[in-house]
């Protein structure tokens, strides 16, 4: 496991929600219950975080969330524990799954994958756990291809990477690195803010 | 619709805030008799600086992205402006407290503006080949 990693989000769970439990999740839930509405089957919840997704989840489903940092998943449990279906937590890093291949079938992520420490990798990873054709529904911000946004992200990366996430990362051209097939790409703000869809390699 | 409001509501205050904030302080520490360039670039700098300042500021209430990047932008083009007018305008006064405030405040606005208009233009589905980051 990504000690580093697990570290700074241990350390960012204090005041996580303080930061995003309020303005930011009003933004966002309305997008985020749009995309967790597709909900069906065996569901993987990646980094899974203070558990702030859990309230936009549809009700009666069977999740499996998983996250690299302990002190993120104590504050998770009582939100788990308050959905209205079955859901799970575990600490595990991405890169280092344990679930046997093809146990899933669809894997949803909320703001994840500006901060896994290998995007590609952990994104094969998911190629692995997913089922042949199962699905990737992503949450996520991106760097931008529109000048100046494109710049200000870049030339503000390396502050806000020391603080949690990066902000300049192409996550879709990594999904598609990995092996997934792209299938809807909506912005949510600007190109930045956005939701991904895409589906495993069939065999 | 009431959240809708709220959030434009703030975007309006925290563009407009970060942009008077950084014009007042650029006028405030940069000598008029400067060059323009060298009064333009480091206007930028702290515009820069301010914007992150804000941008973690205004995230709690705001939202992350939505505010950051418009926040950041208006410093940055007001520090900009402003570095500019104080040393371009008059090399004894330079910019006054209230034309610095009041200038800061426009250009936190019009990149609000802006941002909205990129906005209204990206939003929605992407061309997967073409506009995807």
């Amino acid at each position: 496991m990504s000690t580093g990693a697990q570290k700074k989000w241990d350390a960012a769970a204090r005041a996580y929600d303080f930061v995003g439990a309020f303005g930011e999740e009003r933004r966002w839930r309305p997008h985020k219950t749009k995309l967790f509405s597709s909900m069906e089957g065996k569901i993987l919840f990646l980094a899974v975080g203070t558990g702030l997704d859990i309230a936009s989840f549809p009700p009666g489903q069977t999740i499996t969330g998983i996250d690299i940092s302990a002190k993120m998943l104590e504050k998770a449990a009582p939100r788990a524990a308050a959905y209205s279906g079955k859901m799970s937590l575990t600490q595990m890093d991405v890169h280092e799954m344990t679930f046997p291949d093809a146990t899933f079938d669809q894997v949803y992520t909320s703001c994840t994958f500006c901060s896994v420490t290998d995007p590609v990798r952990g994104l094969t990873a998911l190629v692995r756990v997913l089922k042949p054709g199962g699905q990737l529904r992503m949450f996520e911000h991106t760097g931008s291809r529109h000048f100046p946004f494109s710049a200000m992200l870049n030339v503000m990366n390396p502050i806000f990477r020391n603080l949690g996430p990066e902000i300049n990362r192409n996550t879709v051209a990594n999904v598609q690195a990995a092996g997934f097939k792209l299938q809807k790409v909506t912005n949510i703000f600007l190109d930045v803010v956005k939701t991904i869809e895409a589906t495993a390699p069939i065999k | 619709m009431m959240w809708r409001t709220y959030f434009i509501c703030g975007d309006l205050l925290a563009c407009s805030l970060a942009g008077a904030g950084t014009a007042w302080l650029v006028q405030a520490l940069i000598p008029s008799d400067w060059p323009m360039i060298f009064g333009m670039a480091l206007g930028m700098v702290l515009g820069m600086t301010v914007g992150t300042i804000a941008s973690l500021f205004f995230t709690p209430l705001f939202g992350a992205m939505e505010v950051m990047l418009p926040v950041s932008l208006s410093a940055m083009v007001s520090g900009m402006w402003a570095g500019m007018a104080q040393t371009g305008t008059d090399r004894f006064f330079g910019l006054s407290d209230i034309d610095a405030l009041q200038g800061g405040t426009v250009a936190g606005l019009a990149c609000l503006a802006f941002t909205w208009l990129l906005q209204a233009k990206l939003r929605g589905n992407a061309n997967i080949r073409r506009d995807t980051q």
